[in-house]
């Protein structure tokens, strides 16, 4: 997980250092140093995002059960509470 | 007009006093209430170019700077609808302002699609795409369902990126005279890779699978259909398939025609050429992983409306 956010991140940081290159129409190996910076930003970006989709992923299930509960405890009596 | 019939201006005091309030068309148990909330409606509506208070813009959008323009076509976007997503979905929350924004967004649909066909000016052509758009997003919020306003932060997002996109090549191209479409000529040869990343950001604009702009409508249509609204995403489709012709007229003349005047190039900035990039990347892959953006756009609407 962390080494497939890693590789894509970084795959994505050095296209976007590629196509600005590219876009303006200078060399696309030109400066390679701003390549490593954009692949090693790209990473930490993907990285970033894989951990922050499982947080959000916790929260929302956190969110739903809480709400889901709330229902519960309103519908005390009734067919729907029943049914549950 | 609010404040003074109800003595409150709390959004959550507000949606108390009005939890079975009567309004409709013909009568309300306040006039007064029914006609400042039709005001801040109209207000709403000028502001984000929403037909029929949208005839302001195409005017003012071509000319002011390209900068404002720019700022223009997103800030109040953002702004404005999230305004409205908050008053509406919680404070007003009415029957009688859905078939108003129902309205809105079929002829905003309706007019951005045909209108933005016999324009030749690049900015007047973008601004009734933008009134087009926001008929696209008025479909999530006027359906008034928590997949509604999902879809609705969904496509406001996808909007902004592709816009900005597009800005910065119009800005970018703005040393070589780009008033008219037919500048564009022979963009395919001058720079290829603009000219790519043009026609991406189009086929994003005219909903074509599997960039972020189909994924946004595809979105949005979904919703109107599990709202019942199945009026609004039939011409949603349609409009959709008319305003293909004026997107891809883009790719047309960059790919097929000359251009009418000599082309000097300038080199582009870095800056630009950064954010072109990001927002390329964005609008082509996004498709491969949507997910952290679903995961937000569903809390920030569960919070709304729970």
């Amino acid at each position: 997980m962390v080494g497939t956010a890693t590789f894509v991140g970084a795959a994505l940081g050095l296209s976007i250092q590629f196509f600005s290159n590219g876009v303006r129409k200078l060399p696309l190996m030109r400066h390679p140093w701003e390549h490593v910076l954009a692949m090693g930003l790209g990473a930490a970006f993907g990285n970033a995002m894989a951990k922050w989709e499982v947080h959000l992923q916790d929260e929302l299930d956190k969110r739903l059960q809480e709400v889901q509960s709330a229902n519960k405890k309103r519908f005390i009596g009734t067919m729907r509470a029943v049914e549950d | 007009m609010i404040y003074g019939f109800t003595g409150v201006t709390n959004f959550e005091e507000l949606a108390k006093i009005f939890t079975g309030y009567k309004i409709t068309l013909f009568g309300a148990q306040s006039s007064g209430i029914f006609m400042g909330i039709l005001f801040i409606v109209v207000g709403f509506l000028f502001k984000i170019t929403a037909v029929p208070f949208h005839m302001w813009a195409p005017d003012v959008y071509e000319g002011s700077p390209t900068l404002v323009t720019s700022f223009f076509s997103i800030a109040p976007k953002i702004s404005i609808l999230a305004n409205m997503v908050r008053v509406f979905i919680y404070s007003f929350y009415d029957p009688t302002w859905q078939q108003l924004f129902f309205f809105c967004s079929i002829a905003s649909m309706i007019l951005g699609a045909l209108a933005a066909m016999a324009q030749n000016k690049v900015k007047r052509l973008l601004t009734y795409s933008s009134i087009g758009h926001v008929g696209y997003l008025f479909i999530g919020f006027s359906c008034g369902t928590i997949e509604g306003i999902q879809s609705l932060l969904i496509g406001v997002f996808i909007y902004v990126l592709m816009t900005i996109n597009v800005f910065a090549i119009v800005l970018a191209l703005r040393q070589n005279r780009f008033k008219y479409i037919a500048d564009l000529g022979a963009l395919a040869k001058t720079n290829p890779i603009l000219a790519i990343t043009l026609s991406i950001t189009m086929f994003s604009y005219a909903g074509i699978p599997p960039l972020a702009g189909f994924c946004s409508k595809f979105y949005l249509f979904f919703a109107a259909l599990g709202c019942g609204a199945y009026l609004l995403a039939l011409i949603g489709v349609v409009t959709s398939v008319i305003s293909c012709f004026y997107y891809i007229r883009f790719v047309k003349i960059m790919y097929f025609d000359t251009p009418k005047t000599w082309i000097l190039y300038k080199p582009m900035d870095r800056e630009k050429s950064l954010l072109l990039a990001i927002t390329l990347f964005f609008i082509t892959f996004f498709f491969l992983y949507p997910s952290p953006f679903f995961l937000v756009t569903h809390q920030m609407a569960l919070s709304l409306c729970l």
